[in-house]
């Protein structure tokens, strides 16, 4: 296993480790306001509606699948409600029940960002993940691991870049970023005298974000790196270009 | 810390408000108003939410030309929408050997340590045909028939290797949150052991077990 493959495990480990939710009945009793709300058996709009409750019942959450609601009625049945129809439910202080909409504004709020992307570097296909804090609207640091698998060798590569994204309310907003890292050259094993090389590298980019849908975005990317690998017997430093598409997730 | 404010504010409304009576005893001896207490208080955060899941497989994985072996791995799903998924998936798996190495019984292809296979993909899911299975009289389980693709790496005879994978499955929630899965994938990936270069078609079956959270 090599170390980008464990890391990817990590991740995997990582987001299942947050700490989880006391799922102890917490929903207060919510009155129905729209003549009649649908419960399906599953949540899905695919799935066929079981059971009506008419305007004036009560019903209380149970759990949330994506934008679909598990409740149960007064009388006991319990079924899958959409989001559309909950809004429309009446909290015992005879307020509308008000959800935080995961939309572009949320988006341009996000603080934290992970996601993962492929593309190619120097024609190698490569794949990659990425975790990003917003400081602001307009800046924020992130952290990437890659990994790119060529004809004659495979890399890895870690950096740590500054993004900066002057229009973030813009439907497709740019960005550009300045980063460093290094890259880890391994060499096939069946080349004669394979020899692993580290170097330190640098980067610009820019790109564009567009909002998808509920926590999602998409993402491409378009990267010029410098790789410090001038040496003795070299005295060039290796300049790449490398492209990425790929989608993340906000919080 | 804040949630943990709101339920002791919820808890402190519904108390107030739970007894009326007592309230307005109050106030006819006091002579004092009671502040209304707005009630409108309900977090969002405090509703179970399971957009994530985490499932562990087993399952036999054939290695194109190193015969079919056992193979674990572990996955992470998160439902964009109750149709679409993203999936973070992880398998190991050990090459056996080839039928050339156990005919001419001489010096295997491999060492031990290039016989390990590991592969990681990132794979957009698809619930293709959600419904419902009827079990017994009064059993019934959601179900979903899926289909899902992504890319990835496979490290496997000292290389890493680009992969792809597709493939399709079936899923019954057992209970509210704990799903049992069949699935049937295909690894494509090249390998160049034999000299050659040669795309490799890696059958998976596999079973497995989901939790969400």
């Amino acid at each position: 296993m090599n170390a980008f493959s464990s890391l990817f495990l990590l991740l995997i480990l990582a987001v299942t480790g947050m700490p989880l939710q006391a799922d102890e009945d917490i929903s207060p009793p919510l009155t129905i306001s729209d003549p009649y709300i649908e419960m399906r058996t599953g949540p899905g709009n695919r799935y066929p509606i079981f059971n009506v409750e008419d305007r004036g019942k009560t019903i209380r959450i149970l759990q949330r699948k994506t934008n679909w609601f598990q409740v149960q009625s007064e009388n006991g049945k319990q079924g899958w409600v959409h989001k559309q129809q909950m809004q429309n439910t009446l909290l015992p202080s005879g307020s509308q029940l008000q959800f935080s909409e995961q939309d572009r504004s949320a988006f341009e709020q996000r603080k934290w960002e992970i996601g993962a992307l492929t593309g190619e570097i120097k024609n190698a296909p490569l794949l990659s993940v990425y975790g990003g804090y917003a400081f602001t609207k307009n800046i924020s640091l992130e952290l990437e691991l890659e990994h790119s698998v060529g004809n004659v060798s495979s890399s890895d590569l870690a950096r740590l870049s500054l993004l900066m994204q002057p229009f973030p309310e813009w439907k497709y907003s740019p960005f550009f970023t300045l980063g460093a890292g290094a890259i880890q050259v391994k060499p096939n094993a069946t080349l004669i005298d394979p020899a692993d090389r580290n170097n330190a590298l640098s980067q610009v980019g820019f790109g564009l974000k567009t909002y998808l849908a509920r926590r999602f975005v998409l993402r491409l990317q378009l990267n010029q790196l410098v790789i410090f690998s001038a040496n003795n017997e070299e005295d060039q430093n290796e300049e790449l270009t490398e492209w990425k598409i790929g989608f993340a997730i906000f919080f | 810390m804040e949630n943990r404010l709101c339920h002791l504010f919820l808890a402190l409304a519904l108390l107030i408000t739970a007894s009326p009576a007592l309230a307005a005893s109050d106030d006819e001896q006091t002579g004092l108003i009671q502040p209304t207490v707005e009630r409108n208080q309900f977090d969002e955060a405090t509703i179970d939410s399971n957009d994530f899941e985490i499932i562990l497989s087993a399952g036999y994985l054939s290695i194109e030309d190193f015969a079919v072996n056992s193979m674990l791995g572990v996955k992470l799903n998160y439902y964009v929408t109750d149709s679409l998924f993203v999936q973070l998936d992880w398998l190991q798996a050990t090459a056996g050997d080839t039928s050339y190495e156990i005919l001419s019984g001489g010096a295997p292809l491999l060492t031990d340590e290039e016989r390990e296979l590991t592969a990681y993909a990132i794979n957009l899911g698809y619930n293709l045909l959600p419904g419902e299975v009827f079990f017994s009289e009064h059993t019934t389980f959601n179900s979903a028939f899926f289909i899902n693709a992504g890319i990835g790496n496979a490290t496997f005879a000292g290389n890493d290797r680009f992969s792809y994978n597709y493939g399709a499955g079936f899923r019954v929630l057992l209970l509210e949150n704990l799903s049992l899965y069949s699935e049937f994938r295909n690894h494509v990936f090249d390998v160049d052991v034999f000299g050659i270069n040669k795309t490799t078609n890696n059958l998976q079956f596999s079973i497995a077990v989901g939790w969400y959270f």
